[in-house]
């Protein structure tokens, strides 16, 4: 199961199983010390063990940043690993 | 929880050669850090087949490992990855469970790292995994978990050495199950 903010790059990859994350590069589990965030990210991850059972497929998790955006080469990133 | 899985390797052969003839071009783009011009050519490996295996075991019986590409090393340790190869660095470092996380160092340095730094369980969430083992929604995690530099541009070196050692350690461990993690 891998978790992923850049759907592209993962579907070159071609996991057995992903996870949506809508987090800027460098957190992919949300906030710092958000740990109800980061508990939420993993309980629905770790089930999506169980609820994929197509190859390749993917769970589109809910959640958003909720913090400044992070600066990352000139650009400011809320969303993804290049947005 | 997972039943046998198999790597599609058939992409290797193809792959080395076309490398070979994009490297020369694209290591002073990088040297210059001008990556997307770059990585507009890089010879990405085309997969046919996405690896599969069945879910065989319930989740609060079942063993989890984790794999990390943020290049985190145990500080007075382990030696930190080459975070400044323009080819990056296809090694990996072995990180027993009980480590602190916090005491982890980065040295990858294709991401920005003050989220990991305030807190790491962003990139390497061992203490949340240990709150879902404790509440019994996992059986339990590896012995050891790993991390690896999540840039390097040698795919093919990825796949033939680092990726089957790391996959044959988890197993030996007895993973159930796997959550990577590409920073």
């Amino acid at each position: 199961m891998s978790l992923s903010n850049n759907p592209v790059a993962t579907g070159r990859v071609m996991p057995p199983r992903w996870a949506h994350v809508r987090f800027p590069r460098g957190s992919m589990l949300g906030e710092p010390g958000n740990r109800g965030k980061q508990m939420a990210v993993l309980r629905d991850t770790v089930a999506a063990f169980g609820s994929i059972t197509t190859p390749g497929g993917h769970v589109e998790l809910p959640y958003r940043w909720e913090a400044s955006p992070i600066m990352w080469r000139g650009r400011r990133l809320s969303e993804g690993s290049n947005s | 929880m997972t039943a046998v899985a198999r790597a599609d390797t058939r992409w290797v052969a193809e792959f080395r050669s076309r490398y070979d003839a994009w490297w020369p071009a694209a290591a002073p783009l990088i040297e210059a850090h001008d990556y997307a011009s770059a990585f507009k050519s890089y010879p990405w490996p085309v997969f046919t087949e996405t690896p599969w295996a069945l879910v065989t075991k319930p989740l609060r019986a079942s063993r989890v490992g984790v794999v990390t590409t943020g290049g985190l090393y145990r500080a007075g340790h382990d030696v930190p990855f080459d975070g400044k190869a323009l080819e990056g660095d296809w090694s990996f470092r072995a990180i027993p469970a009980e480590t602190p996380i916090q005491t982890l160092g980065i040295s990858h340095e294709h991401f920005p790292h003050e989220t990991a730094q305030a807190d790491m369980n962003t990139i390497f969430p061992l203490g949340r995994l240990r709150e879902l083992e404790a509440g019994g929604e996992i059986g339990g995690l590896t012995l050891t978990h790993y991390s690896l530099m999540g840039y390097c541009t040698r795919a093919a070196d990825v796949a033939e050495t680092m990726a089957p050692e790391i996959a044959s350690r988890l197993k030996a461990e007895g993973a159930d199950a796997v959550l990577v993690i590409p920073v």
